[in-house]
């Protein structure tokens, strides 16, 4: 199954490099949407299927915990696999954005970290679906 | 705005550590330990304004050919690709906040807690010297093209 991604970054040369770098992970991807603040990025939520978000922190509008807000807040989103790709520093604040689910990635990655990240969350996702499928 | 730190020595160093592995990690683009002075041409600037534990600013300056260069190097392209000022600027404000992001826990503490603004351009070198207190924190770092100026001003003690 392909994975839908939708980038969320303030910074248009970050989404560029952050796509470039999922195209070169061998992931089986489908469509990479993009958005510039918060705000655009629940827009794209609630037009396209999306299966996993990669999100900055510090943004215009709307930042990446004000829309990690919203989407926990809203049921149909509330579940989908998050990754913050930020500069953020802060242990206090990774904790708090890990004990939502979170995973984190510190700005500069190496491809490989990136990719080991998503990969995590494919690998628990399409355990999670075999799971499902079993029970049914 | 007035900068007092532990130590300028020790502030610089973490700044120009700082620095140079993000542009590294970030644009590719390589420190040189020992590259010479050369008499600075057209220059720019970037500031980024921050608050948490103490507030201040970092801004980088740079001349106004370096973000031609960390446009190329961080979106892979070729120089005549490379046709719009609006992605050699995002490039020098991405390389500002990343800079700013991993040097403020360096100095503050893991646990310490910063909301960073939205990174600025400054074209013009009058308004950018403006920006800059003379007792900022301050390290110049030579690149393989070019050179970065990295100043870090923070009011009251860190």
């Amino acid at each position: 199954m392909a994975l839908n991604v939708l980038l969320v970054d303030d910074s248009a040369t970050m989404r560029s490099m952050i796509s470039r770098v999922l195209q070169m992970t061998g992931l089986p991807l489908g469509e990479i949407h993009q958005a510039a603040n918060g705000r655009e990025g629940l827009d794209m939520l609630g037009k396209h299927w999306i299966d996993i978000v990669l999100l900055d922190i510090n943004m215009p509008v709307m930042s990446g915990l004000e829309m990690l807000d919203e989407m926990r807040r809203n049921p149909n989103h509330a579940d989908m696999p998050v990754i913050v790709v930020s500069t953020e520093g802060s242990e206090k604040r990774i904790d708090e954005l890990r004990e939502q689910g979170v995973k984190f990635i510190r700005k500069p990655f190496t491809p490989e970290s990136l990719r080991d990240v998503v990969n995590s969350i494919v690998g628990v996702h399409n355990e999670e679906s075999n799971e499902n499928e079993w029970r049914d | 705005m007035k900068n007092q730190t532990k130590t300028n020595g020790e502030t610089n160093r973490i700044l120009s550590e700082v620095a140079a592995q993000v542009l590294e990690g970030l644009t590719f683009t390589f420190v040189i330990p020992d590259g010479e002075e050369h008499t600075d041409g057209p220059c720019i600037g970037v500031t980024v304004n921050f608050k948490g534990p103490f507030i201040g600013r970092l801004v980088l300056r740079m001349p106004e050919t370096l973000p031609a260069l960390l446009a190329e190097n961080m979106l892979a392209i070729t120089p005549e690709e490379d046709d719009s000022e609006e992605a050699r600027y995002d490039a020098a404000r991405e390389l500002a906040n990343v800079i700013c992001g991993n040097l403020l826990p360096k100095i503050a503490g893991a646990e310490a807690v910063f909301n960073l603004q939205a990174p600025t351009i400054v074209k013009d070198e009058e308004c950018l010297r403006k920006e800059i207190s003379e007792d900022a924190a301050h390290v110049r770092l030579f690149l393989e093209e070019g050179w970065l100026e990295v100043f870090l001003d923070v009011a009251g003690e860190i």
